[in-house]
């Protein structure tokens, strides 16, 4: 490819080739404190590829390419190319990673135990965890949380965290410019910022810890703490690991340790404030 | 750019000793393209390989097993099915 650039996230190498120069440097400034991949050999090739040649100059489209791919995946405009490069190294472990089992969640720690915020899009996990990264906690990841099958431990994925709409003027009041990337405005989720982990996330990206708590985070409501049984937690998260079926049985016992042995709780919070209370509050009560 | 590395690995597992690191991502990158690397990874199993390569062959080992237990259930599924049908003509 014309232009590429690699890195490390936690356990997983990325090596990420591009038609064109811009998202590459929009990577190379988001990733510029992480690490080379071990070896220099990656676990994931990427590819940002132009869907004609023609359209490297004429409307650039960039079609995501890579090890994994999803034949449906829709070509995204060359401005939001930096997303797409994120939603293709999203794609990688979603669909090739094997070593942990990934649940769609964001995570962090405190006292060396780990707390998983799961929910679907919208939900505020992304937040919470920005909030709780920069209010003492180490932030693991705001995107998947790996969780060893063998030893239950939940690893680092500290990628730099996607803030969506609002949530980008509730962060920007607490981190420096600097660990900001360009805003992306228009796509699909309304408008992305990234936020760069700060530097205890990234010097801890290889510091694992066993999970103590997990929360369904919801914003929006009245705030309100519910229990949620066990049984409630396997099922919502299968439905949001992305490789629970294809790990087979160990997926299934690894999950079935997690629910058995970490209490959980569903909160509603109405604003991050609310939420953030909540949170440590359940924590000291819980964890 | 290096079929013809992934195809010589694939014949002869033992010239993976001169395979250098600028080499690998694209070994790798093309047996994950034409469907290889669980192939590759067998081919390859019991040799001392760089890290970053043993564990992208192991994840793709773990999938082809995975892969495989799917395939022989399904035909499982299909003999049982197969075996009603002609115990019983009029079940369909």
């Amino acid at each position: 490819m014309r232009f590429s650039t690699s890195m490390r996230v936690g356990p997983v190498g990325f090596r990420i080739g591009s038609d064109w120069r811009a998202p590459i440097a929009g990577l190379k400034r988001l990733y510029r404190d992480y690490p080379k991949p071990a070896d220099d050999i990656p676990h994931f090739t990427v590819r940002l590829e132009a869907t004609h040649w023609w359209r490297r100059f004429v409307r650039p489209s960039v079609r995501i390419a890579g090890d994994h791919t999803l034949p449906e995946a829709l070509p995204l405009p060359l401005a939001q190319g930096v997303l797409a490069a994120e939603m293709a190294m999203n794609l990688q472990m979603a669909l090739g990673q094997r070593h942990f089992l990934l649940v769609h969640a964001a995570s962090v720690e405190r006292d060396g135990k780990v707390m998983i915020l799961t929910g679907e899009s919208g939900s505020g996990k992304s937040t919470l965890a920005a909030l709780l990264g920069e209010h003492g906690w180490r932030l693991l990841g705001d995107e998947f949380a790996l969780i060893d099958p063998q030893t239950g431990e939940a690893h680092p994925f500290p990628r730099p965290i996607s803030l969506k709409n609002a949530s980008i003027d509730v962060m920007a009041a607490l981190a420096p410019p600097e660990r900001f990337g360009e805003r992306i405005n228009g796509t699909p989720k309304g408008d992305i910022r990234h936020l760069i982990p700060n530097a205890a996330a990234l010097a801890g990206m290889d510091k694992s810890a066993p999970p103590a708590l997990i929360l369904f985070p919801r914003f929006g409501n009245a705030a309100d703490v519910r229990e949620v049984l066990p049984s409630e937690v396997f099922i919502r998260l299968t439905q949001a690991s992305t490789n629970y079926v294809s790990l087979a049985e160990r997926g299934y016992t690894a999950l079935t340790q997690l629910v058995t042995q970490t209490p959980a709780r569903a909160i509603d919070f109405p604003d991050t404030a609310t939420g953030l209370k909540l949170v440590q509050d359940l924590w000291a009560e819980l964890a | 750019m290096s079929a013809r590395l992934l195809c010589q690995l694939l014949t002869e597992p033992g010239r993976a000793r001169d395979v250098t690191p600028a080499q690998w991502p694209s070994v790798l990158t093309i047996a994950q393209a034409e469907r290889l690397a669980g192939s590759l990874a067998y081919r390859l199993s019991g040799l001392t390989l760089p890290p970053s390569v043993q564990s992208v062959l192991d994840a793709a080992r773990l999938n082809a097993d995975t892969g495989r237990v799917q395939a022989l259930w399904e035909v499982e599924m299909a003999g049982r099915a197969l075996a009603l049908h002609s115990a019983f003509p009029s079940c369909s």
